[in-house]
C-alpha cells in the first residue's frame, strides 16, 4: 500500500512536471535570447551571437533569423547570408527573411542575388512596395527601363503621391524619351517636395 | 521675304511649343506655391493655416490636393472632412493603398469601424498579402471575439512575417480562444524569443 502511494505521488509529480509546459531547452533558448537582446542594446554585437551559440539549433527559424541579423550588424556578411538562407529554406513564404537577406547581400555588392530575392518577394506578395521600389531602382541603374517601368508602375498606381516613386518615374519616362509624361511625374514630385532642384534643369526652371 | 516672314513663324512657334513644353502654367506654379506654404505651415503644426494655404485649390478635383487636404483635415482633427478629402482621393485614384490606409485612420478616429474593414478588405482586394491590412483585420476580429474571422488574416500575416512579436501574439490567442491550446502555446513561445521579459503568457504557460 505504501509502494502504490509512493508510486502515485511521483506520477503525480511527473504529471505537473510535464504540466509546466516550458521545457528545459525552451528555458535556456529564452535566456540566451534575452542576454543576446540586452547585449546588442549595448552595440556588442559580437557578443549578442555568442550568446547563442549554446542553444543554436540548425533547424530553428527564429535563430538563424537572429544570428544572420547580427551577423550582418558585426560586418559578418557572407555568415549573415549564409544564416539568412537556413532561415528562408525553413519558411520560404517569409517575406522579413528575404528582406534582411537584400542587406548583406547588398554589402557584398551580389545584385543579381539582391534581385533574385526581391522577385521571388514579388512572387508572394505581387504588390510589396518595397520590393517593387528596389527593383524598379537598380533596373533603372542598370539602364534597364523596361523592367524597371514594369515594378515601378506597380508602386505609383498604390502611392501615387509618394516623392520616389514620382521622381524615379520620370527619370525612368525622361530617359526612354517620353519627356511629356516624365514631367507630369516630376511635377507631382515637386508637390511632394516644392523645395527640390533636381528636375530644375529638365523643367527649365532657373 | 515671305521665306524669312516663314522661317521666323516657324521658329516663334517652335520656341512657344518649347517654352508650353518645359514650362509651369501660372496654375501650376501656384499650386506648387501653395504646397510649399502648407507644407511650412504642418511643420510649424498650424493644421488650420496649412489648409487655408490650399484653401484656393480645394474645389480642384486632383488626387493630390484631395490627399493632402484630408491629412491636414486629419491633424486639424476634422475627422469628417478628412474622411470626405480621402474618399474623393480613392474614387481619382482606386487602386492607391496610401489613400486607403489614409482614409482609414480618419474613420477609425470616427469610430466607423464597418467602413474601416471594408478599406482593408479592398485592400487585400488589390494586394492579398498586405501586411498591415491583414495583420489589423485579424486584430480587429479578435476585438469582436470573432476568431474564426481573424484566423484566415493572421495566418496570411505570420506566413509572410514568421518572426514578428505582435503577429505570433495575437496568433496564439486567437488559436487560444478557438481552443486549440497546443497551438496557441507554440506562438506563445515564438512570442517569448522575441520578447523574453514579457509576462503575460505565464499563467497559461505555468511559469512561476
Amino acid at each position: 500500500m505504501e509502494i502504490l502511494n509512493k508510486r502515485l505521488v511521483v506520477l503525480f509529480a511527473c504529471m505537473m512536471l510535464s504540466f509546466c509546459l516550458l521545457s528545459q531547452s525552451d528555458v535556456a533558448v529564452r535566456e540566451a535570447l534575452k542576454k543576446s537582446y540586452d547585449s546588442e542594446y549595448q552595440l556588442k554585437y559580437q557578443k549578442a551571437i555568442e550568446d547563442l551559440q549554446g542553444v543554436y539549433e540548425p533547424t530553428s527559424y527564429e535563430l538563424n533569423l537572429r544570428i544572420a541579423w547580427l551577423s550582418y550588424k558585426v560586418g559578418k556578411y557572407i555568415e549573415s547570408v549564409n544564416y539568412y538562407k537556413k532561415a528562408i529554406v525553413k519558411m520560404p513564404l517569409s517575406i522579413e527573411a528575404k528582406l534582411g537577406v537584400v542587406y548583406p547581400l547588398g554589402a557584398l555588392e551580389k545584385w543579381d542575388q539582391v534581385v533574385d530575392n526581391y522577385l521571388a518577394i514579388v512572387k508572394i506578395d505581387g504588390f510589396n512596395a518595397t520590393a517593387n521600389y528596389r527593383l524598379a531602382l537598380i533596373y533603372y541603374n542598370r539602364g534597364d527601363y523596361g523592367n524597371s517601368w514594369k515594378y515601378l508602375q506597380k508602386y505609383v498606381n498604390l502611392y501615387p503621391f509618394d516623392y520616389d516613386g514620382n521622381s524615379l518615374a520620370g527619370w525612368i519616362k525622361y530617359s526612354v524619351g517620353k519627356k511629356e509624361e516624365a514631367f507630369v511625374f516630376f511635377k507631382k514630385a515637386l508637390m511632394v517636395n516644392p523645395y527640390d532642384t533636381s528636375f530644375n534643369k529638365v523643367l527649365g526652371i532657373k | 521675304m515671305n521665306m524669312k516672314n516663314s522661317l521666323i513663324k516657324i521658329t516663334t512657334i517652335g520656341l512657344f511649343s518649347l517654352a508650353t513644353m518645359f514650362s509651369f502654367s501660372q496654375n501650376e506654379i501656384e499650386l506648387r506655391n501653395a504646397f510649399k506654404q502648407s507644407y511650412v505651415d504642418e511643420y510649424n503644426l498650424k493644421y488650420a493655416k496649412a489648409i487655408e494655404a490650399l484653401a484656393q485649390f480645394a474645389n480642384v478635383n486632383t488626387y493630390e490636393v484631395h490627399v493632402r487636404l484630408a491629412w491636414l483635415n486629419y491633424c486639424n482633427l476634422k475627422f469628417n472632412d478628412a474622411a470626405m478629402h480621402y474618399k474623393k482621393a480613392v474614387e481619382l485614384a482606386p487602386k492607391s493603398l496610401e489613400a486607403r490606409m489614409g482614409y482609414i485612420y480618419a474613420l477609425a478616429s470616427l469610430e466607423k469601424w464597418d467602413l474601416v474593414i471594408d478599406q482593408y478588405k479592398s485592400i487585400l482586394g488589390i494586394d492579398p498579402t498586405h501586411a498591415v491590412a491583414n495583420y489589423n483585420l485579424a486584430l480587429i476580429y479578435y476585438n469582436r471575439a470573432d476568431y474564426k474571422s481573424a484566423l484566415p488574416f493572421i495566418t496570411t500575416y505570420i506566413n509572410c512575417y514568421p518572426f514578428n512579436f505582435d503577429g505570433v501574439n495575437l496568433a496564439g490567442w486567437i488559436k487560444f480562444n478557438l481552443g486549440n491550446k497546443d497551438e496557441a502555446i507554440s506562438y506563445f513561445k515564438k512570442a517569448l524569443l522575441l520578447s523574453p521579459d514579457e509576462k503575460k503568457y505565464d499563467t497559461i504557460l505555468k511559469v512561476k
